[in-house]
């Protein structure tokens, strides 16, 4: 067995889930070799920690703190059922006088005619979660979808990315399920991402003379592969029933629902409000739908129960700042087979998970600091089989990038490389450089890097 | 073998609340724990804690999927720790005119531990928790969440990564 695989059987070893030989395996190898050692008293340490952490989480009277106060609320709920009832106060009342007695006849004939008007002209009281139930049905079994949407975003950002001093820009989406297999595209100025049925392959359009590629040899279920929740949109079922079940599950979910004439039609219409975890001086706040606190609105059909519209507000400052809609929706759409064909390229360059290295330990043992200094410095020296050390690419044999761009990036000055920082909602590092370029063009910016790979190395995730 | 909560919750609802103590002794230190994480500061802690399971006593009949008792929970506690850190944030600006943390917070290395768990996505957050906090064996995780004890291993491993990188990068901060 090679390290990687020693290495996956610690847990079962601490657990006692080996069997002897294996046991034995993995002591021989622990004897060895320094590095799975250092590894495995590493996870020790972790692992007695957490079971000393378990002993000191203990509280000798929570329990029955907590029966004291299920009790007291319960008898203060009890209460409120068992006072006395106004209305049958009232009624003894009236039903002493035969004054009161006439009066309070000739009034109920007046309540019933009125009920009955109110009655005929009103709909049925339908709750949030009958709304969404129904709404889950009709959603059911959709397998061709179009939608054209907007949002306030960069052309080049990920699918996630939100600017909100940003102007709209257009995105466009399709789904199609055929005998049991799904295809999906999305689509926004600077990238896109095709899911073919085998495979599912980010393009990024960088600039006009650059493409990028990263491919998955799976095929990539809607909402986690490179298109993050937009996706999920195309799986309107999906996101229906998840709110469905989050007002199920949290009694303290609000959600608003009323209704509205459009066209002459009565559209249902829910508002959910959302918070995030992310603080608000955090450098990732609003960049992103999770990281806002937000307001999304569905729009339903009172009818047909489909889904018609949905857009989402930013709540920023009590405004809220609209920053994502959906514009058209086709269900049952005709689609073009060659929507989830690629068209790539021959000079695509393909990014992937980074490999690790003969000289891995190297680059492993960088601060994400350190890592960013030294891939400004290769730039500046045109060491160019360095700096494709740095980015997110399987393939190091690869050209890194284009003429234009070493030529661009030859000889910059590094002006200074600040402290990282981290965001609550980001795995990697910020790390903040400004550089002056050979045409004389100066750069600030924060760039993101990250090590949670095989490799653990530091690679590029954006702002470079 | 230990009741499932499955069980427990369907007692409870048919009119026996005393069989709640036995989700309150399972899932106190877990609760304890991730709350210390978010909130560190013991007082408001129990306080927290005791919301949490009140609140979840309340509303047991809306609780679609009993056998996700433990993610409901958690979900719960965290919405109960949002309220109490909002609550506390206001008092402090009320009193110091200042956006500064309460002196009350405790960041000393007592709760590292306890934040770097709490912060975990799950499912890692979740087979820690109930390993750890709740004492359960990788069998009986794998047989609460329903997944093959591969699976478990597997995630608890994933787990330690994380939890020792996040103490690491906390460490050189």
């Amino acid at each position: 067995m090679d390290c990687m695989q020693i290495k996956d059987k610690f847990v079962q070893y601490i657990e006692g889930l080996l069997t002897e030989e294996e046991k034995a395996l993995v002591d021989n190898h622990l004897v060895e070799c320094d590095e799975c050692q250092k590894e495995f008293s590493a996870m020790m340490e972790i692992q007695e920690r957490l079971v000393l952490s378990g002993r000191r989480n203990r509280s000798a009277d929570l329990e029955d703190k907590v029966f004291d106060r299920i009790v007291c609320e319960q008898n203060k709920r009890l209460k409120k059922t068992l006072k006395p009832n106004p209305w049958l106060e009232y009624w003894r009342s009236i039903m002493k006088s035969r004054m009161k007695r006439l009066s309070a006849a000739t009034a109920m004939v007046f309540a019933v005619i009125i009920g009955i008007t109110i009655f005929y002209k009103s709909e049925p009281v339908a709750t949030a979660q009958d709304v969404l139930s129904e709404a889950v049905k009709a959603a059911t079994g959709l397998n061709l979808i179009h939608m054209k949407a907007r949002m306030r975003s960069s052309p080049n950002d990920n699918f996630v990315g939100i600017d909100l001093n940003l102007d709209f820009i257009p995105i466009e989406m399709w789904k199609q399920v055929d005998n049991g297999k799904l295809k999906w595209r999305i689509e926004k100025a600077g990238r896109y991402v095709v899911m073919d049925g085998e495979t599912t392959t980010l393009v990024i359009k960088e600039n006009e003379i650059t493409t990028h590629a990263y491919r998955l040899e799976v095929a990539g279920p809607l909402g986690c592969c490179f298109d993050s929740w937009m996706g999920r949109l195309l799986d309107v079922k999906g996101i229906l029933d998840n709110e469905l079940q989050q007002a199920k599950d949290d009694p303290d979910r609000e959600i608003r629902l009323s209704h509205e004439q459009i066209d002459g039609r009565d559209k249902t219409i829910l508002e959910v409000d959302a918070k995030t975890d992310i603080p608000e001086d955090d450098y990732l706040r609003d960049t992103s739908i999770s990281d806002s606190d937000s307001l999304k609105v569905y729009q339903f059909d009172s009818d047909t129960k489909l889904l018609e519209d949905f857009k989402i507000y930013v709540i920023e400052k009590g405004q809220e700042i609209l920053v994502f809609e959906i514009t058209e929706i086709e269900y049952n759409a005709q689609l073009e087979e060659s929507l989830f064909v690629l068209d790539l390229p021959n000079d695509v360059f393909w990014l992937g998970e980074p490999e690790i290295l003969s000289d891995n330990n190297r680059y492993s043992k960088m601060t994400p600091k350190e890592a960013a200094i030294i891939l400004f410095e290769a730039c500046s020296k045109g060491d160019w089989d360095e700096v494709v050390k740095f980015l997110p690419v399987s393939d190091t044999d690869q050209e890194p990038m284009k003429q234009e761009i070493k030529d661009y990036l030859a000889g910059l000055e590094i002006m200074s490389i600040g402290e990282p920082f981290q965001s609550k909602g980001y795995v990697g590092w910020f790390i903040p450089y400004s550089i002056r370029l050979n045409c004389g063009e100066v750069r600030e910016r924060n760039l993101a890097l990250r090590n949670d790979n095989k490799a653990k190395r530091y690679v590029v995730d954006g702002g470079f | 073998m230990a009741e499932n909560d499955q069980s427990i919750i369907r007692q409870c609802l048919d009119g026996r609340p005393d069989e709640f103590r036995h989700l309150i002794r399972r899932y106190q230190p877990g609760i304890l724990a991730f709350l210390s994480g978010r909130l560190r500061d013991r007082n408001l802690v129990d306080e927290a804690a005791q919301e949490t399971f009140v609140r979840a006593y309340f509303n047991l009949s809306t609780l679609r999927s009993p056998d996700k008792f433990h993610s409901w929970l958690i979900g719960i506690a965290d919405r109960v720790a949002k309220e109490q850190l909002r609550d506390r944030n206001k008092v402090v600006d009320l009193d110091s005119f200042k956006d500064t943390p309460s002196q009350d917070i405790d960041a000393s290395e007592e709760y590292k531990l306890e934040e770097a768990v709490s912060l975990l996505e799950e499912p890692y957050r979740q087979v820690v928790l109930l390993r750890f906090y709740s004492g359960q064996s990788c069998q009986q995780i794998a047989e609460t969440i329903d997944v093959p004890i591969g699976t478990v291993t597997k995630q608890l491993s994933r787990a330690y990564e994380k939890l020792r990188s996040f103490l690491r990068e906390k460490n050189e901060a």
